[in-house]
């Protein structure tokens, strides 16, 4: 399946404003312009995770990496 | 030969039988520390004190009778494993101060088994990053070449065991933090599955990706340590109650009729020619010993760097969301918008990638049925130099943080046991051959690298610092 092209890219002042609401505290001025090319870089990493089907598979919270096996 | 370099077991049996003295041995690790800090940063705190405490313990249990299995050897930790009365940094200036109250589990285990901590060892800070360069305590710089990165996060802990300060150290691995410094300094590194070695004690970075393991000179060693560390521990609830085997029993087999698995198109196609020429060379090795080769295919392996990513970044921003709201400033500028890129990433992106790691989980240990290990490079190109942005590789510029760690992350994904042994150099640099096991088949593991080590001398090569100490 080919993978989309990215969403509109994370800028600064999009850090700007949803770290006034999401984080504690919100992302410093001088951080901003890191954290938005950080988030960019992300996405374009996670592109192909984001198109994987996982079914009615339940998260992975209490590891195992025997799946259950031993 | 310098006892520093001796094997593990035979350190412990020289002690047992008085030809050497701990005292001895713990006073030329300092010495060596000591003498080697100004150059390679390796120690954010050295602890003669307490080691001297320890020595005289060991000497009295020894007058007892006590024959421990690490007698003697002097050991260090990286600087996120707490020690009772010492401080825990991570490596980081937000905590330059914090005195631990108690010692992580390993380190108990480790003690109790006779071996002799020195101190904590330098890191990435807070364990984010591949290079082992450090704003607050210092850049630990590679023990073959200062210009070059000694790989991380677990930096201070490959540099350590390469110039002979001492033969053991502990690090942590959440995407390749042994075995990278393992291969770029030249010694063997072993991250275990996920669940074989408690982390009690240990600062985090991501609580489902991160390992405890030992850095070694060689795979018996690494053996012979988890052998110590290994087991369940209450306080971890992730630790296993599977019984731990005798890895050193499981050494002796030779390789005959072991399926090496191996995986061109991820793993062997896009690798410099110092890394492919070695590569190809520790296969063919494999096969002088008996092992059989043989292809598969381990799908979704782009998707597992996306979702690595997604689990990670999480873990470590929910980790240090209180740390942030009060030391924000002290955080170093690399690490600071990492940790708050992570608060942005939602839940459901969080829980997306631990369903699909559910599902890649069970596709790999399907590919893993048909073979004993995989063997891969433990990365594509040799230690990169501190100013490099990008590696160079025969299918052109790739960011240096893909191209160091997309061999290795996948197995803290899926909690399988890695390790990294010396195959090999370029430019003079050595090069580092990762084998994948089954989950809890260290065993396997140990036995091929003892089988490839008794049979070559890459890691038998000395850096020029364990070279300087005295015969």
């Amino acid at each position: 399946m080919p993978v989309p092209a990215p969403a509109q890219p994370v800028t600064t002042e999009t850090i700007r404003q949803m770290s006034q609401q999401l984080t504690t505290p919100p992302v410093a001025p001088a951080d901003e312009a890191a954290v938005a090319a950080l988030l960019n870089g992300l996405a374009a990493d996670m592109a192909e995770f984001r198109q994987l089907e996982v079914g009615d598979l339940e998260p992975v919270l209490m590891f195992d990496p025997t799946g259950g096996a031993a | 030969m310098n006892p520093l370099l001796l094997p593990l077991r035979e350190i412990a049996q020289k002690v047992h039988q008085g030809e050497l003295r701990p005292r001895d041995l713990v006073a030329q690790s300092l010495r060596q520390a000591e003498a080697l800090q100004p150059q390679f940063k390796t120690f954010i705190t050295l602890a003669p004190e307490l080691a001297q405490q320890q020595t005289a313990a060991l000497e009295a249990r020894l007058v007892k009778g006590e024959r421990p299995p690490l007698a003697g050897v002097p050991f260090a930790v990286k600087d996120l494993f707490d020690v009772q009365g010492l401080p825990t940094t991570a490596g980081s200036a937000v905590l330059r101060n914090n005195i631990a109250q108690q010692t992580a589990h390993v380190v108990e285990r480790l003690i109790a088994a006779g071996a002799i901590l020195l101190g904590k060892l330098s890191l990435h800070e807070f364990a984010f990053g591949f290079s082992g360069q450090n704003p607050h305590y210092g850049d630990c710089v590679n023990p073959w070449a200062p210009d070059r990165m000694a790989g991380g996060s677990s930096s201070g802990s490959g540099v350590a065991v390469a110039t002979g300060i001492c033969p053991l150290t502990l690090g942590s691995d959440t995407g390749g933090s042994i075995r990278m410094p393992a291969a770029c300094c030249g010694i063997t590194g072993l991250k275990p599955t996920y669940g074989r070695v408690s982390r009690h004690g240990v600062l985090p970075l991501s609580w489902s990706m991160d390992h405890i393991g030992p850095m070694t000179r060689t795979a018996e060693d690494a053996a012979l340590a988890l052998q110590v560390m290994a087991g369940r521990h209450p306080e971890d609830e992730a630790t296993t109650k599977r019984p731990v085997p005798d890895y050193l029993a499981e050494l002796r087999p030779n390789l005959k009729g072991v399926r090496i698995g191996v995986m061109h198109a991820w793993f062997g196609s896009n690798l410099t020619d110092d890394v492919a020429t070695a590569y190809k060379a520790a296969l063919d090795k494999l096969v002088s010993l008996g092992a059989v080769i043989q292809e598969v295919n381990l799908p979704y392996l782009p998707e597992v760097v996306g979702a690595h990513r997604a689990i990670i970044f999480p873990e470590a921003s929910s980790y240090h969301r209180p740390l942030l709201a009060e030391h924000a400033a002290e955080y170093g500028a690399e690490i600071r918008p990492l940790l708050q890129g992570g608060l942005f990433i939602s839940a459901v992106e969080y829980l997306q990638a631990q369903r699909a790691r559910r599902k890649i989980r069970q596709a790999w240990l399907t590919e893993f049925a048909n073979i004993d290990a995989l063997a891969t490079p433990t990365l594509p190109l040799i230690a990169p130099q501190f100013t490099d942005q990008m590696a160079e590789l025969p299918g052109g510029p790739r960011p240096l943080v893909r191209a160091c760690l997309d061999f290795t992350l996948p197995f803290n994904f899926s909690g399988q046991p890695a390790i990294s042994i010396p195959c090999g150099f370029g430019q003079g640099i050595p090069i580092g051959l990762q084998l994948v096991g089954k989950p809890f088949g260290e065993s396997t593991l140990f036995r091929i690298a003892h089988q490839f080590q008794r049979d070559s001398k890459w890691h038998l090569e000395l850096t020029p610092a364990a070279q300087s100490l005295p015969g």
